[in-house]
């Protein structure tokens, strides 16, 4: 694109590649013929390569005075200490080969002749340099070529004899073997190899006419040579190929006259250079004999030489015979040089250098491990190129826990399987006996309760505070079933304010405000308790009020006996006086008038302040003198305690939650988790679990939420959420961190964006099956310029709204006939558990996502009302209510279910008695507190599935209306009478009891099935009077023995009623099961 | 080890220059010889789809870059007609969105930046200069801007350094070139000038791409370049205010190495070379680099063409 002359005509060379000092060398030519400076001395110049782009007018930095005039120069980059630069060589008219030191040259310092010596018997006209830059070749008159050792400059050899006496005009090193050169005559073209000493292998191109002016090898093709005729009447360049020298490869004719020049590019094999003696530069393609281009030349003198600059593929330089050097690119050379744009070189622009092209392999990775190549690869068959592209995903060897994840989300939603999995993870077979292996094993357990909903007991079981034997539970059940009877309604008001009353007689009739358990404990002095204070305190944890008593009466402790007598059995009262009275020798006819009249005692009523709530800080300071005097070994004595004894569920988990606090600092992290799992805290959960791995503090935390019911993560779980699917998309599971992304709801920005990603590198709608979520990039398109194009912003699919605020209203109407007459809670929970247990197929599954999304709000106050019981039944408040299973829904009716959950508790303190007796009776009380919560949000939700069904009649939903309600579980519907629930609820009892207490899996299975077969036989049967009285009246004989703990007597009535019932048919459709499940209970 | 490799049959006329996943790998970008940039829709289980040929380059393309998924579907190309265009989808259907006649000779290479910077763009051209190109979104123009005399006898890659949170966080691009140098590049918004912070050696030949892992360890940047000479060099900092970088050798190729990139976590680098392998590398925990196994498919086709197998890399 530009040229630039030089301050002087002469003879040059370029740099050689691996040279550090770079530019051009020009010397006085040989045949230079001016007679007005005849007297000027010759001299050798240097022109760094940066002086070509930063000056316009060039001129040589360096410069040193000599004698020679050369026909060519030559400079080796075979550098060495000694000649860091490399070595020019020179050949001169008066046939001396000069050799000098380029370095000290370049650096101006002088011109030092490592050698000169005259061999030749002539002038020498040509001198080149191997590709190795080990060898230098001169050639010259008489046809003598002389080869010298630039590594060891003394004595030339020769490579051979020549076989004609035409001078030596030109000779070229091969550009790939280095042993290998070729020299041309005028008549012909020789070819050496040194391997070969002796003569030329081959001699050819001896066509008459032409008149050999110059050579160059192709730098890709070691076999391809060019030459060129400077013949005014042949001016043709030919290809030769060495293997094949009959006949040139090709010819080619871009020269009027004769050409002086040839020279093939280093960096492209394609472009060649020549000049000619019609003053033309032409650069043209040897492959398809098209002209390119060509530069403008000076007129009036003839051009020599062109030569390619190796360093930099796009220069070349000219050499006219008169006229100054001349330096041309292609490409800029920078400053301008005023008056030489008529001489720019010119080349086509639909030609594309090789040294501007891009490379022809690469690749680039994408989120989830996606690699994609691009390569090129050669097809022998079809002798052709190929340019393939491929797609593979990278996999790293170390695994983060894919597989465990997708497991886990796999089995999330399914109860039995999630409860196999935390059972195999807690009983995994392990040769580690030590502490922190046990309490290891406490931690996956804990979680396995909380996910099963266990109570007390199994929590306390699993804390290795109370065993759980069948002998002692069914003597427990029996001693139970002996006092249900008794127990009237109107009884424990009565029996609370008895006990108060005894309590405040002890005292001075003074009103005590209720305190927590913890803040009363935290005056205890732990420490100086013994063997038997810890029984004692076991014991209490256990319930066992009798051998609570003994303890206290073996220690002599008779009034602390009648105290906790007084609390929890006062029938134990008469025995504690009696000992008394034995051991002390008490003979005084008071003692034996109150222990004759104590039978018919009564208390009187008293108020009772309700209890006020305890904040944080408060709890933890309490906490904290609790354990300064707690032995630290007796840790789950301390959160047996607080289980067994605190009434309330939020002062559980308040007192977990400080405790484990106080554990966490203290160094222990285990028993923290363990703690805050009880707590329901995840963000401290996911603090002290760091022993764990990454996936499985994950799924602890994941099971926790779960269990929870939290309709949002927290920050905690979300940043770990987060992590972990980052290791995902690393490890090329696109799917499985969107599995586990797609559950958040309303995350942080950076949730967001993270569920966007996960889902588009999944594959989005079409692979995952999934509604696109939320889009948190604000889409906004530059608008196009040229040419104008304004179109229309592109509008992503949003997330399904939610659910408008006149859904909440609709549950509005429930609530006055709630607070009026709460229908029983545990009708709706088991019929919910049911559902659950019976899995949808797939197609109903997804028919019923898009119905909940758009069911019309007005649906919801129209099935309110049919809703109510027509005969509600206020559920015994001594008797623990069946394990309700918590299902896990999707989060908006997780919303709903969260608001409606806390409404019972108003209802249920509205009698503030009723409260009274739970929280004095402890662990039932408490134990029905949470259940009630539980249970009613349960069936809140539950009437939302059955509007949601209704509103949108389907075969599915027809089908599955009917299974639903065949398959009602026990307690029975509201339509069951009280006579046919007396008949159930034993039942259900007996299956709870064998289930809680089941050490082997199967059993556990089994005793479900059992029971969901009976209530799905059963009771529809009761509600809708298809039984026989005779049969009925069996039932309800089998019904009393299950109660009392009688199973054989149950059993012989229920094969007296299969034999002498008349309506077989109604009763085989429970019967079997019925057998089983008391043959399970007999064992 | 990486799963079984899925064949796209780009159907380009001539040689391939690039081929661009998108962030999320859903979307490729190929370009060539023949002047053209197709773009195909991937799925996960490696079924490949043409969406679009873009016709608008009068010379061969020899780069593509994609924008943050956050502008929608937007792509440049860079071409040796010394022009960059910029290409974007509206509604499935993808149109020239800009023309920028940016550069005096080859334009090798365009890179968007991320997308905390906003939507700016280089370019890299053998003219020995780096384009910037930045989007106003007040006046809806694209507004362009030259760093130059970046590189004697031209630049060959330039990529951009991690975006930041931070809205006073410098803006950082690196560049190769044939001077055999890398550069850094830091914009100074007193002056609203890029400046050249730090010059990094380490090749002895032209340097042909340097990439900056996206992603910031702890604060500690990572630079990787590869030069003609077959050395891939890692450039290493831990505060990138004091301008203190270490290199480290990785490994000398036996031919010359044309391309590193970076996967968008940081996890991966690749490197691919004129011996027709393309190798992945990552970091271990100890923080050294080492080599994914992996089934190097591309030298088979080159070991038939030049008949002789040469070293193994």
């Amino acid at each position: 694109m530009s040229s630039k002359l030089y301050s002087r005509s002469g003879v040059f060379v370029w740099s050689p590649r691996g040279i550090q000092k770079k530019g051009l060398i020009v010397a006085d030519f040989a045949q230079f013929f001016d007679p007005t400076a005849t007297s000027i001395e010759p001299k050798i110049d240097f022109l760094p390569a940066s002086e070509i782009y930063e000056k316009s007018n060039l001129a040589p930095n360096v410069s040193h005075a000599t004698n020679y005039r050369f026909n060519e120069l030559a400079w080796t980059s075979l550098c060495s200490d000694a000649h860091p630069n490399g070595i020019i060589a020179g050949g001169t008219e008066d046939g001396t080969v000069v050799f000098f030191d380029a370095d000290k040259f370049i650096k101006n310092q002088s011109l030092e002749v490592l050698l000169s010596r005259r061999d030749h018997h002539g002038h020498v006209l040509t001198i080149d340099v191997s590709r190795d830059g080990r060898w230098m070749a001169s050639g010259g008159g008489s046809g003598q070529i002389l080869l010298w050792d630039c590594a060891n400059l003394k004595t030339p050899f020769s490579p051979g004899s020549p076989n004609f006496p035409d001078q030596v005009k030109l000779l070229r090193w091969n550009l790939k073997n280095e042993s290998v050169f070729a020299s041309i005559s005028s008549r012909r073209v020789s070819f050496w190899d040194l391997r070969r000493n002796g003569s030329p292998v081959l001699e050819f191109a001896e066509i008459p006419g032409c008149d050999w002016s110059s050579l160059s090898w192709n730098p890709s093709d070691a076999s391809q040579l060019i030459v060129s005729s400077q013949s005014q009447h042949a001016s043709v360049i030919q290809k030769w190929d060495s293997r094949f020298t009959s006949t040139p490869v090709k010819e080619y004719r871009h020269h009027n006259m004769g050409i002086t020049s040839v020279d093939w590019n280093k960096a492209d094999d394609r472009l060649v250079i020549s000049s000619g003696c019609d003053g033309q530069v032409v650069i043209w393609n040897h492959e398809t004999s098209e002209v390119l281009g060509g530069v403008g030349s000076l007129q009036g003198d003839w051009i020599r030489n062109v030569k390619w600059n190796e360093e930099e593929p796009s220069q070349f330089a000219i050499q006219y015979f008169q006229h100054p050097v001349q330096i041309s690119s292609l490409t800029s050379l920078g400053s301008p040089q005023p008056g030489a744009d008529v001489l720019a070189a010119r080349i086509s622009d639909q030609f594309v250098p090789a040294w501007h092209r891009a490379p022809l392999i690469g690749s680039s990775i994408a989120l989830g491990g996606r690699l994609a190549t691009f390569w090129k690869s050669y097809d022998a068959m079809t002798q052709q190129w190929h340019h393939n592209v491929e797609i593979e995903t990278i996999v790293p060897e170390n695994d983060v826990g894919v597989n465990d994840i997708a497991q886990y989300l796999h089995i999330k939603d399914d109860k039995r399987n999630l409860g196999w999995y935390l059972h195999e993870r807690a009983y995994a077979p392990s040769s580690d006996t030590s502490e922190e292996a046990d309490l290891t094993r406490k931690v996956w357990l804990i979680l396995l309760a909380l996910q099963e909903g266990a109570g007390r007991t199994k929590m306390l079981n699993y804390l290795g505070l109370v065993e759980s034997q069948d002998e002692e539970f069914s003597e427990k059940n029996a001693a139970s079933a002996v006092s249900n009877p008794n127990i009237q309604p109107t009884a424990i008001p009565d029996r609370s304010a008895r006990s108060t009353s005894v309590v405040s007689g002890a005292d001075t009739d003074i009103d005590i405000p209720e305190v927590t358990v913890i803040e009363r404990c935290s005056s205890v002095n732990w420490s100086t308790l013994d063997n038997s204070g810890w029984d004692l305190l076991l014991h209490t944890i256990r319930q066992d009020h009798l051998e609570v008593i003994r303890v206290l009466i073996s220690s002599n402790q008779h009034v602390a006996a009648m105290m906790y007598a007084a609390q929890h059995e006062t029938d134990h009262l008469a025995m504690i006086l009696d000992d008394y009275n034995k051991k002390f020798n008490n003979s005084s006819p008071l003692s034996s008038i109150i222990l004759a009249l104590s039978s018919s005692s009564s208390a009187n009523k008293t108020e009772i302040t309700p209890s006020k709530q305890s904040s944080e800080q408060e709890v933890s300071q309490q906490i904290g003198s609790i354990l300064q005097t707690f032995p630290d070994q007796k840790w789950s004595e301390l959160l047996g305690f607080i289980i067994a004894h605190e009434s309330n569920a939020t002062d559980i988990r308040l007192a977990a939650k400080c405790i484990g606090k106080r554990w966490l600092e203290q160094g222990k992290p285990l028993r923290a988790c363990i703690a805050f799992l009880i707590a329901g805290d995840i963000d401290h959960l996911l603090l002290a679990n760091t022993s764990f791995t990454l996936v499985d503090r994950l799924k602890q935390a994941l099971i926790l939420h779960q269990v929870s019911k939290g309709a949002k993560y927290s920050d905690g779980l979300e940043k770990l959420i987060m992590n972990f699917a980052n290791e995902l998309l690393i490890q090329g599971a696109g799917s499985v961190a969107w599995n586990l992304v797609k559950w958040s709801q309303n995350g942080s920005a950076e949730m967001q964006e993270l569920q966007w990603t996960c889902y588009n590198v999944a594959g989005g709608r079409d692979c995952t099956g999934d509604q696109p979520p939320f889009n948190p990039f604000d889409v906004a398109l530059p608008r196009a310029q040229q040419p104008p194009i304004v179109q229309p912003t592109r509008t992503y699919q949003q997330p399904a709204p939610i659910p408008p605020p006149n859904l909440v209203n609709g549950f509005n109407p429930y609530n006055p006939s709630h607070s009026q007459c709460p229908p029983p809670p545990m009708d709706y929970s088991n019929n919910r558990r049911n559902s659950n247990l019976t899995p949808m197929p797939p197609s109903s599954t997804f028919y019923q996502t898009p119905s909940w999304d758009h069911k019309p709000p007005p649906t919801m106050p129209a099935n309110m009302p049919p809703s109510k019981p027509v005969a509600p039944v206020t559920p015994g408040w001594n008797d623990p209510p069946p394990m309700a299973l918590k299902p896990t829904t999707v989060a908006q009716p997780k919303q709903n279910v969260m608001e409606i959950n806390w409404k019972p508790i108003e209802t249920a303190q509205a009698p503030g008695g009723m409260m009274t007796g739970q929280q004095l009776n402890g662990f039932a009380g408490g134990y029905q507190n949470v259940m009630t919560n539980g249970i009613q949000g349960m069936s809140i939700h539950n009437q939302q599935s059955s509007a949601a069904s209704s509103a949108f009649p389907s075969p599915n939903s027809y089908q599955q209306r009917p299974a639903s309600a065949a398959s009602v579980v026990a307690p029975a519907p509201i339509q069951l009478s009280p006579e046919d629930e007396k008949i159930i609820e034993p039942i259900n009892t007996l299956a709870q009891c064998i289930i809680e207490n089941a050490r082997i899996q199967a059993r556990m299975e089994k005793a479900q099935d059992l029971r969901t077969r009976i209530q799905a036989e059963l009771s529809p049967r009761l509600a809708a009077n298809r039984l026989s009285p005779e049969s009925k009246q069996h039932l309800t004989h089998m019904a009393y023995f299950v109660s009392m703990r009688q199973i054989r007597e149950a059993q012989a009535v229920v094969a007296q009623m299969a034999r002498n019932s008349g309506d077989f048919v109604e009763i085989s459709s429970f019967l079997p099961a019925l057998k089983s499940l008391l043959s399970l209970a007999s064992h | 080890m990486t799963t079984v490799r899925q064949r796209i049959d780009t159907q380009h006329r001539d040689a391939i220059h690039d081929a661009q996943l998108n962030i999320y790998g859903s979307r490729l970008a190929t370009c060539g010889s023949d002047r053209l940039v197709k773009i195909f829709e991937v799925r996960p289980n490696g079924q490949s789809y043409p969406m679009a040929e873009l016709v608008g380059h009068s010379g061969p393309v020899w780069k593509v870059s994609w924008a943050h998924p956050k502008y929608g579907g937007l792509l440049a190309s860079a071409s040796y007609d010394k022009k960059v265009i910029i290409w974007n989808e509206q509604q499935g259907r993808w149109q020239k969105a800009y023309e920028w006649a940016a550069h005096e000779a080859s334009t090798t290479c365009v890179a968007f930046a991320p997308h905390q910077y906003g939507l700016m763009l280089a370019s890299a051209s053998a003219d020995g200069d780096i384009g910037i190109l930045r989007y106003d979104n007040s006046s809806n123009e694209w507004i362009s801007s030259k760093i130059q005399k970046c590189h004697e006898q031209g630049v060959n890659s330039v990529c951009w350094a991690p975006g930041s949170a931070d809205p006073a966080a410098k803006k950082r691009l690196v560049s190769a070139g044939n001077d055999k140098n890398v550069k850094i590049w830091a914009f100074d918004d007193a002056t609203n000038e890029w400046i050249l912070e730090k010059t990094l050696a380490g090749h002895t030949d032209f340097v042909r791409e340097a990439a900056w892992c996206p992603v910031t360890n702890n604060g500690q940047h990572t630079i990787v370049s590869c030069g003609m000479e077959g050395n891939l060099v890692l450039f290493r900092t831990s505060n990138i205010e004091t301008e203190e970088w270490k290199a480290k050798l990785l490994e000398t190729a036996p031919c010359a190495l044309y391309h590193s990139s970076f996967s968008p976590c940081g996890s991966f680098l690749s490197v691919a070379g004129d011996d027709n392998v393309i190798t992945i590398w990552r970091e271990n925990l100890q923080g050294q680099w080492i080599k994914v196994p992996r089934d190097n498919k591309e030298r088979e086709g080159m070991s038939q063409a030049v008949g002789a197998p040469g070293a193994q890399r």
